[in-house]
């Protein structure tokens, strides 16, 4: 009866323990968002709002799928920011959002823009998840990134881009 | 009874065997047929429709193998037999098992593999995985090929019963389903896709800048599984970097360095045609169907030439015009892309 007593002890350890163990592991990441206006979004969300709140861009470049010759990919270039998107179902979405140099004063909504300080990137997000062979930080988010490149310890190009 | 035995044992044969037959019809139906829009789904059938034809040379890769060399030219100004197996954004791996299954039916001399896919360590899209693997003959290779290749919302199961995927199709069905039914008749040029359109290069940015230009492990482990392969079967091993560079299709000097690393450590030969495009003869304003991304025919054929000539010069491909059946099968392949080509010219 004490063996039988102990085992249910143990087992109702081990559920317990088992069950804290799940809660730790299902927190999910969360993305990173750009903003413009009133608009905020992230990589995935349909492109239209942000686009339409940019305006017309300097530049646009069309890239042929190679499979499906109605389903383009585009970048949008704007002064100091491009905006990739692709196409799904007839509905363009953000692919990736790149701040990429300092010319227009485009800041992330943490406040963090090309030229800045990577003391600043640490204090507005914390250590990143992982830096790359050529130094850039990454910070995960659920399904996508968002990647601060350096000159030293300048900041040179913002990405947020969806995973692939 | 026994004989009553018997019949009944016949009777229920027949009704599996018309089951079989009715479930392979339908799958047939079903499947869509890839003829007009996207051609790119008929690649690989094609394939064995030339199965019987001696090929010197295979290539492999993706889109940029398949738009970017054309076996005619190279059978009319060389005399040079090739395949083109080249699918849209076709992996390393599945370059490599359709290299397998090309074994199952012949040994050509030489295969030249197309480096850009070697960007992508991770299956991609199921668009893109049915269309190079749904009309693959069913094999063990064509199972490693799947097991490779499917995405983690895709199923095993679907691929060996693709019904289970098209079901749905039943509802979409158009007069190409029952035209192409039971025809096999080939879309492209021994695997090579024509395009005639002009759409002049206009922007010359490069691609974005990468967090990391290590080429995926996976991609390069199937890469020397191919070199081990080729070299197995007595077979040269080509590396080719297509002369298209632009935006969202960049190759990056970070990648050329590897496989420039890895052919010289390996002995293989690797030809980047991207800063060759002038000498060449290549013009982006006329040579590209889609601001260039591709080369259209007129860039295929110019690059043809170009690459002919170093086959024949650097790898000693033999003239094989001198071979009559050859050349008979190969006079009528030309006849048929000259008329394409002047059908879409016009």
């Amino acid at each position: 009866m004490k063996r039988i007593g102990i085992f249910c002890l143990i087992l109702l350890f081990c559920l317990a323990f088992s069950v804290g163990c799940k809660k730790e592991t299902t927190v999910e990441k969360q993305d990173y968002f750009f903003s413009h206006q009133s608009v905020r979004v992230t990589t995935d969300d349909a492109a239209k709002p942000l686009l339409d709140a940019l305006g017309t861009p300097t530049e646009r470049i069309v890239r042929p799928s190679c499979l499906f010759g109605n389903a383009n990919d585009v970048l949008y270039v704007y002064q100091g920011l491009e905006i990739e998107t692709y196409t799904k179902d007839g509905i363009e979405y953000l692919y990736n959002i790149e701040l990429v140099d300092d010319t227009a004063d485009w800041k992330t909504p943490e406040g963090i823009g090309v030229g800045d300080a990577r003391g600043a990137v640490v204090k507005a997000y914390g250590e990143p998840d992982s830096v790359s062979q050529n130094g850039t930080a990454v910070y995960n988010g659920k399904d996508m990134t968002l990647n601060f490149f350096y000159t030293g310890d300048t900041v040179t190009r913002i990405a947020y881009r969806k995973n692939v | 009874m026994k004989q009553i035995q018997l019949k009944r044992w016949l009777a229920a044969a027949a009704i599996l065997i018309l089951l079989a037959l009715l479930l392979c019809a339908l799958n047939r139906l079903l499947l869509p047929k890839y003829r007009s829009g996207n051609t790119e789904g008929r690649l690989t059938a094609d394939y064995y429709t030339d199965v019987k034809t001696r090929h010197q040379v295979l290539f492999l890769g993706d889109c940029e193998v398949y738009e970017s060399f054309t076996p005619p030219t190279l059978w009319e100004e060389y005399g040079i037999s090739s395949y083109i197996r080249g699918n849209a954004q076709q992996l390393v791996w599945q370059s490599y098992y359709l290299l397998e299954d090309t074994l199952r039916y012949e040994t050509p001399e030489v295969v030249v593999f197309n480096v850009y896919a070697l960007k992508y360590g991770t299956p991609q899209n199921e668009a893109y995985n049915r269309m190079t693997l749904d009309s693959m003959k069913f094999s063990p290779v064509k199972l490693s090929a799947i097991r490779a290749s499917i995405t983690e919302e895709e199923s095993f199961a679907s691929y060996l019963f693709p019904l289970l995927r098209f079901h749905s199709r039943w509802k979409e069905l158009t007069q190409d389903d029952f035209t192409y039914l039971f025809d096999s008749s080939p879309v492209s040029h021994n695997g090579y896709l024509m395009k005639t359109g002009v759409e002049p290069m206009t922007s010359s940015r490069a691609g974005s800048p990468l967090t990391d230009y290590s080429l995926p492990v996976s991609s390069m482990e199937y890469l020397e599984k191919m070199r081990l392969l080729c070299l197995k079967n007595g077979i040269e091993l080509i590396l080719v970097k297509s002369p298209t560079n632009s935006w969202g299709y960049w190759w990056y000097d970070e990648w050329d360095a590897q496989i420039n690393d890895y052919a010289a450590k390996n002995g293989l030969s690797y030809y980047n045609f991207i800063p060759e495009a002038e000498k060449i003869g290549l013009d982006f304003t006329t040579d590209t169907y889609d601001a260039g991304v591709h080369l259209n025919v007129s860039g295929a054929e110019k690059l043809t030439s170009y690459f002919g000539k170093i086959l024949r010069e650097n790898h000693g491909l033999e003239d094989l015009r001198f071979d009559s059946g050859l050349s008979a099968v190969w006079q009528e392949k030309v006849v048929r892309y000259q008329q394409e080509k002047e059908g879409l010219l016009k």
